[in-house]
């Protein structure tokens, strides 16, 4: 399967932490620092609370489990026609309900019967996207790769 | 609380424009075409029209948006169309043309204007449909279009599993609610699809877009308008058509969680929220319903619409559609119109449209034999959905 040519973050003033954190091979998340309530994607307020002075990047586990996932069988967004099929898929962070961040597979990678269940747990793997950013990606635990 | 103006805003006009797909025709056309339908069913002339109301979004993200080709608001409406002076008019962009139905309603039960002109219209030009073309993203797709996770089909795709995981169900059996659907857009002249039967076989074997979707639990897009004229009930009496009625209508303000994607996660709350808004306005309730015209732009959003409405409990929307329950004969008729899935992409106008039809009697082939109060939900329940109830009687 050939890699696709993903489009690249923005990564303006509200986002970059995230993206500069993953170029370190660390999984940031915005956290409010007067209810402790994380989410994702970052906002100028927290959702819960309202508080805007304390959100906060925090360092996440990266350990998540998956929530669903669909088999994309044609080209949606340009850059991924000759990539498909891949598989996206949702996973939730174990910090919190509700966190949801997402994941691609390769259509015959041979990791993904391990992903494709409800509850497989999941962690955070980094991939460099040639020379423009660094993607969270999130694979079945105990996969060697 | 009930709405205390159910009953006093009337449909009295209902026009289409022909439906077509792949086309370079300006959709103006098909826009003034649907306008003067509108008219002509009600007998009004346009110079009686003051006031307009549409939700003109593109139909996705990316869509060219030419006022006049590909897009229709107020402005093309009252340049091309020879209403009267507009005294009010609304441009929406939520809510999906069910929220230009309330604002219309208001406005005439507000005295802002008397006759008012609610449309639709969808564009649908030669090439590619949806691609996603953009080389940055931004804002909260930053975190779903590097993973090429673009699309409400893959969104709605990823809540869809989830359903069908949460509650052990198999995708086959959407295919009830697919020829449901297409058995009524065979009766129906103003359906993409009113000549193309469908069997148990070849939903069988439609091809897979984004699993759990294969092509037939998707829309059809297409170029067409439709229209509605809009008056107080008591200016509607004078009028050709038989009215219906509105007895009551929901917006969903469901404060949803920021997520980058649809997920299933509230739309048991997030839909039932705005259903109960519904019944509450309309001081009815689900079993009141003698047909419902439900969201269908993907077929789950339908599943869950029924779940989340009180028409069946969470998880048995499919054993609901089963066996003929939601046939012309069944205890709920349902997109008696073909649906989305079938007549064509419009929004929910086509909805909203074939509600007034079946309450004002003028259904047809498709006539259920009870229409005095007809649901319309409209939009997916998790992100801002809504609804209307469509009455035979102020």
């Amino acid at each position: 399967m050939a890699e696709p040519q993903r489009p690249r973050p923005a990564a303006d003033a509200l986002t970059a932490p995230f993206w500069d954190a993953a170029a370190r091979g660390v999984l940031v998340i915005q956290r409010c620092g007067a209810c402790g309530a994380w989410q994702h994607p970052p906002g100028a307020r927290c959702h819960r609370c309202g508080d805007s002075r304390r959100l906060e990047w925090t360092p996440a586990s990266g350990e998540a489990r998956t929530v669903a996932w669909t088999t994309t069988h044609q080209g949606l967004v340009a850059g991924f026609e000759a990539a498909v099929p891949y598989v996206n898929v949702v996973v939730e962070l174990v910090e919190q309900p509700g966190l949801y961040l997402l994941t691609d597979l390769p259509g015959d990678d041979p990791a993904l019967p391990a992903a494709l269940r409800v509850g497989a747990p999941m962690r955070a793997s980094f991939q460099r996207i040639g020379d423009a950013f660094t993607l969270p990606q999130f694979r079945p635990t105990g996969d060697a790769r | 609380m009930s709405w205390a103006h159910a009953g006093k805003v009337a449909f009295v006009g209902v026009g289409f424009s022909r439906i077509e797909r792949g086309t370079d025709e300006p959709l103006g056309n098909f826009a003034e075409e649907a306008i003067a339908d509108a008219l002509a069913d009600c007998g009004l002339p346009a110079a009686a029209v003051d006031g307009l109301a549409t939700y003109p979004d593109p139909p996705y993200l990316g869509a060219a948006q030419r006022e006049g080709h590909d897009m229709i608001g107020p402005e093309y409406v009252l340049t091309h169309c020879r209403t009267g002076p507009i005294r009010w008019y609304a441009n929406l962009n939520g809510g999906m043309v069910t929220a230009a139905i309330v604002e219309a309603a208001l406005a005439l039960i507000g005295g802002a204007c008397e006759v008012a002109l609610v449309w639709r219209a969808m564009h649908h030009p030669k090439g590619t449909y949806g691609l996603r073309r953009t080389e940055v993203a931004s804002g909260p797709r930053e975190f779903s279009e590097p993973y090429g996770c673009v699309s409400p089909l893959q969104w709605h795709a990823l809540a869809y599993r989830r359903y069908l995981e949460r509650f052990g169900l198999a995708r086959e059996r959407m295919s009830a609610l697919v020829l449901n659907s297409r058995r009524f857009a065979n009766l129906n002249e103003h359906a993409f699809f009113r000549d193309r039967p469908l069997s148990e076989a070849d939903y069988a074997k439609a091809r897979m877009v984004a699993d759990p979707f294969c092509l037939l639990d998707c829309d059809i897009p297409v170029q067409a308008c439709v229209a509605l004229v809009m008056t107080t009930a008591e200016r509607a009496r004078d009028l050709r058509q038989r009215p219906a009625y509105l007895g009551g209508f929901a917006l969903n303000a469901y404060a949803r969680p920021p997520i980058a994607h649809y997920t299933l996660v509230d739309y048991l709350e997030a839909g039932g929220q705005t259903a109960s808004q519904l019944w509450s306005s309309a001081g009815l309730g689900p079993r009141d319903m003698r047909a419902a015209m439900l969201y269908d732009g993907f077929a789950p959003s339908a599943l869950y619409w029924l779940e989340s409405a009180g028409f069946c409990g969470p998880g048995e929307a499919f054993d609901f559609i089963a066996d003929g329950r939601i046939a012309a004969d069944g205890v709920l008729p349902m997109n008696t119109f073909g649906g989305a899935l079938s007549q064509g992409r419009l929004h929910g106008m086509g909805h909203a449209a074939e509600a007034v039809l079946q309450a004002s009697g003028r259904a047809g082939a498709r006539q259920v034999r009870d229409a005095s109060a007809i649901a319309v939900f409209s939009g997916s329940p998790m992100y801002r959905g809504s609804g209307l109830v469509v009455t035979s009687e102020p």
